[in-house]
Formats: C-alpha cells, structure tokens, sequence
C-alpha cells in the first residue's frame, strides 16, 4: 500500500511538472506551479522531511504563485503578453532535448556517485546540540552551526529588493491598482488576518524545537501583507517611506551586529556568547521574519507599479 | 486504522490527478483556478492523513500552512488578472 501511494505521488509530480513545462499558456502553467508546490510538499512530508515541506508550502505554492500570477496581471495590462509565440524551431528542439537529458544523466551520475563524506556531519550536529541554544537541529544548524549560509541568503533578498526599489521609477505612482471592494473579501479578512498573524508567529516560536523558523513565518506574514495589500489597506500608506526602508533592512541589521559583536569580545565572526545563544537566535529570527515579511511585501508592490514610459513607447514601436 | 488512513490517502492522492485533467481542460481561466483551489483543500486533507500514517506532526503545521495561503491564489488572481480583461478570458 505504502509503495503504491509513492507511485502515485510520483506520477502526479512528474505528470504536473511536464505540464508545466510544456504548457504554452503562460496561465496555466502559473496554475500548474502552485500545484506542483502543493504535490511537492507531500513529497516532502512523505520523505520525513517537513521543514522543506513548510517552506515549500508557504513559499513555493503560497508566495510564488501569487508573485507569478501579479506579473501575469502586469504583462497582460502592459500588453506585453505575447498569446502567438511561433514554435522553436526543430534544430533548436533537438538542442534542446539533448541538453536537458545530458544534464539529466550528470545529475544522475552525481546522486549515485556521491563521495562518502570524510567526516560524519549527522554526529557532530548531534553532538553538537546542547550548545546550539535550541533544539531543533534544522535550525541550530540554519543559525548557528552554518549562519554564514543564512546571512548571505537574506543578504541576496535584500539585494533583489534593492535592485526592485531601484529599478521603480515614481515613488508616488506606486499601489496604482486599487483595492478590490468585495464585502465578502473583507469579511473572510477579518477571520484570516489574526489567523495568519497568530500561525506566524507560532512558526517563529516553534523553530526553536520543532520545524518551522524565520523564513516561513516571514511569508507568512508576507501572505497576510498582501492580502491587506490586495483588499485596499496599504502597509505605505499607513507607514512612512523611511520606516519601510528600514524595516527592510531591520533582518539583514541585526544579523549582521549580532554576527560582529562577537569579535569585540575577542570571538570569532559569527559566533554567540556561552549561554546566550538561544535568545540571540530567537532575537535574529524576530527581526528576520519582520524583514522577509516586507521584502515579499515590497516585491509584490514593486510589480504594481504603472509601466515606465520608455516601455510604453517600445510598444507602440511594435 | 492505518489501512483506512492509506486507502483514503490513495482515492485523494487519485483524486487530485484527475484534477489535472480539469486544469488542463478549462475552458475558461476561472474553471482552471476553482480546479486548482480544489487540489489545496484536498492536499490538506492529504497532509493530515500523512500526520496520522506517519505519525509526522509537522505534517499538521504544514496543512495549516496551506490551507492558510490558499485563498491568497484566488484573491490575487481576481484582482489581478480576471478583472485585467474579462473578455479575452477564453484566450489566456
């Protein structure tokens, strides 16, 4: 039985993956990918691994599809949606095919090929344990054994809105879109918005010993922002420009103090003091959550944002 | 009971791949999100069967997770592309 539910689970990630692939509606393959977010946080689940199951539920098929299904509303009103793409052509098919299957068999190659590792990681995490100040490996390893990853993953999310902020041109043109006026949206909001907050900050919570941590509450959060967002009640018009900015960076901030604090007392970068590990990772997580919140916020909004007026003219050229 | 747990997840899991065939069908793009809403409630229906089979109870987190986000999909999906123009809806 238990064979026969992982073949089917199997099928139905493969079968939706290719659809994706090969759709040649842009919407439907937008659909396809939040399913196959869906499908694989079974997956996950089914492989024992449920971190990766709730950051795939609340990132890829939560997050993501919103994000994609915004820039499909976005291309469709700037007109730059193109419905009769021609077919590639057979060469370029044929390269295609080919190169996706070599890449194919050497990803094969190195899953079975894999060196056996010098030293035993699984040991020296659990051995390693008492001293992490939580006690979820997952997240000891995260934010204490390898913060270094960790750091320079949020470093990259606040480069990417970086780059967003930039590239908007009219502050003041930002949230052109107004809010849907749907009563029974509003009603369903008034259930949801406390329910997301309060599962939020739970996930924060539960990082210490159990899965979960900054990065799904983060999109979490995310998710009631937009919701918000979408609804008509806009996080920037209640804050001032400079308290998104700095929340925004609030995250990547305080990691990056209390990650060089350490060297004032004569420690190495990254490390925290004896005892004080616990309430410092949870201090970060807090900070992050609020900051992943906002980045994915403001990456929503970004894409709101009226067309430049140079593209509009590179349409008419068209 | 485990047995029930499984068959049950089985039918769900089936299910959902005939789902696909609703996504892939249509005809309009509402059909194709409403089928889509759909595979969320069933996949925590799926989540919570996985908790109880494999006594995961992070399992449950990740339902509610899911059943949390879903709706953000359809709202995001009437705001932003349905009401864009509702006239091309055949032609995505």
């Amino acid at each position: 039985m238990n064979l026969l539910i992982d073949f089917t689970l199997l099928i139905g990630i493969l079968a939706i993956a290719l659809t994706c692939l090969i759709s040649r509606s842009l919407f439907r393959s937008v659909v396809f990918f939040i399913l196959l977010g869906l499908m694989l946080a079974i997956g996950w689940i089914r492989l024992g691994a449920p971190d990766i199951a709730l950051a795939e539920a609340a990132i890829g098929a939560g997050i993501t599809g919103v994000l994609l299904l915004d820039t499909l509303g976005h291309l469709k009103k700037t007109g730059n949606l193109e419905n009769d793409e021609p077919a590639p052509g057979r060469k370029r098919l044929i390269l295609a095919i080919v190169s996706s299957f070599t890449l194919v068999g050497l990803l094969l190659w190195a899953v079975f090929n894999q060196p056996t590792p010098a030293i035993n990681i699984h040991l020296l995490v659990t051995e390693a344990m008492p001293e992490s100040g939580v006690s979820h490996p997952i997240t000891a390893v995260l934010l204490n054994f390898r913060s270094y990853d960790t750091l320079l993953e949020v470093g990259v999310l606040v480069l990417a809105v970086l780059v967003g902020l930039a590239l908007q041109t009219d502050q003041q043109a930002q949230d052109s879109l107004p809010g849907l006026p749907n009563p029974l949206l509003h009603a369903c909001l008034t259930l949801l918005i406390p329910a997301m907050l309060i599962t939020s900050m739970y996930l924060l919570w539960a990082g210490a010993d159990r899965p979960g941590g900054a990065f799904q509450a983060g999109a979490m959060l995310a998710a009631a922002f937009i919701l918000l967002h979408i609804s008509g009640i806009k996080l920037s018009s209640q804050v001032s420009h400079r308290m998104m900015q700095a929340g925004l960076l609030l995250g990547f901030g305080v990691f990056l103090a209390v990650a060089t604090s350490s060297l004032i007392g004569g420690r190495p970068l990254l490390t925290y003091p004896e005892g004080g590990a616990g309430m410092l990772i949870l201090l970060i997580e807090l900070a992050l959550t609020l900051s992943i919140g906002l980045i994915l916020l403001s990456l929503f909004t970004i894409a709101n944002s009226p067309p430049h007026h140079k593209d509009q003219g590179g349409d008419h050229g068209h | 009971m485990t047995w029930v747990y499984a068959v049950t997840l089985l039918i769900l899991l089936i299910s959902l791949i005939v789902g696909v065939w609703r996504v892939i069908q249509g005809p309009r793009l509402a059909d194709r999100l409403l089928a889509a809403q759909l595979f969320g409630t069933t996949g925590v229906a799926v989540l919570l069967l996985l908790a109880e089979l494999q006594s995961l109870p992070a399992a449950r987190d990740t339902a509610l997770v899911l059943a949390l986000l879903a709706m953000l999909a359809a709202v995001a999906f009437v705001s932003r592309v349905w009401k864009v123009r509702p006239d091309s809806e055949d032609r995505p």
